[in-house]
């Protein structure tokens, strides 16, 4: 053939899904929801407490039980801006940008959360930075719950 | 929560909008199949083999497909089953099947969706004819279904 004509084919996927959060995140969970709590598992041998909460201590290898609330405020471990628009599986749509995500270590627990910030300019962001989460008025179970964690100045 | 509801659920959605270039050897399939209803293989120069849907290569030589053939838009049903349980992707509401489909001229087969049938008496090696949409643009559902030849005799 002289001259091919080569097509492109759109496609849209549209994946909607539910997963259930297993016995420890609905503990957390629920706690979160019904008291606004956040809290964490503590290794009975190590006393190494983890947020998120897992269900097993990945260096004694043994199972976690103890609950321990943790504080709302908490220090900023890493962060970032985020510029590229993408999909956001929990909001069911493009989250608007720019926004600022940080590993939060929250005063109690030994591991880093994963969250949003209210800052979303990274010239004001540091590491060791003092910031405290602001609550969802109506919880509903799910780490939505907490908004973002605002910058304590 | 209450004790009996053991876990919570998180609902999510990823929606993925993407253009995929079908290359040359697809897209001829396609237009072919558009312009002109008609379905196209490739001959393997190797195993002669005709491979519908068309292949660039040939995956059991590893050698390039070399000529353009028109298959028929009958064939022969060499496997299928019956989708029961509602899934948001699916092209059609259940119950409904889909085919392994053998055209005559092919020497592969292709999968398609089964119209105009019995759920309950389909039958490997019964013959079927392509029904071809109106309008078409471009896809494999140019091709609407497949249907049984002997509903034409009866009809």
């Amino acid at each position: 053939m002289s001259k091919e004509e080569l097509l492109r084919i759109p496609i849209k996927m549209d994946l909607e899904y539910r997963y259930p959060t297993g016995k420890h995140f609905t503990h957390f969970f629920r706690v979160l929801k019904e008291e606004g709590k956040i809290m964490a598992l503590k290794c009975p041998k190590c006393g190494y407490v983890f947020l998120p909460p897992r269900p097993a201590c990945g260096e004694c290898h043994v199972p976690l039980e103890e609950w321990v609330q943790v504080s709302d405020k908490g220090t900023v471990q890493a962060f970032t801006a985020i510029h590229f628009k993408f999909f956001d599986a929990n909001l069911g749509r493009v989250r608007p940008v720019p926004f600022g995500s940080a590993l939060i270590r929250l005063d109690g627990a030994d591991s880093s959360l994963n969250h949003y910030l209210e800052e979303n300019d990274v010239t004001k962001m540091h590491i060791g930075m003092r910031v405290q989460a602001v609550f969802r008025e109506n919880r509903q179970g799910n780490i939505g719950d907490i908004l973002y964690f605002r910058t304590i100045r | 929560m209450e004790a009996e509801s053991p876990s919570f659920f998180i609902p999510g959605r990823i929606i993925i909008p993407f253009n995929y270039a079908a290359g040359a050897v697809a897209s001829r399939f396609f237009v072919a199949l558009r312009d002109h209803s008609k379905i196209l293989g490739r001959r393997c120069p190797q195993c002669t083999r005709v491979i519908v849907p068309p292949r660039m290569f040939c995956v059991r030589c590893f050698t390039p497909t070399s000529q353009w053939v028109e298959v028929k838009s009958t064939g022969t049903l060499v496997n299928f089953t019956v989708v029961r349980r509602p899934e948001p992707h699916h092209p059609l509401k259940v119950p409904f099947a889909y085919g392994v489909i053998q055209l005559d001229g092919a020497d592969t087969h292709l999968v398609h969706l089964l119209g105009e049938i019995d759920l309950e008496r389909i039958q490997t090696g019964m013959r079927l004819r392509a029904v071809f949409r109106e309008k078409r643009v471009g896809s494999i559902l140019d091709i609407a279904y497949f249907k049984p030849e002997d509903n034409e005799k009866s009809s």
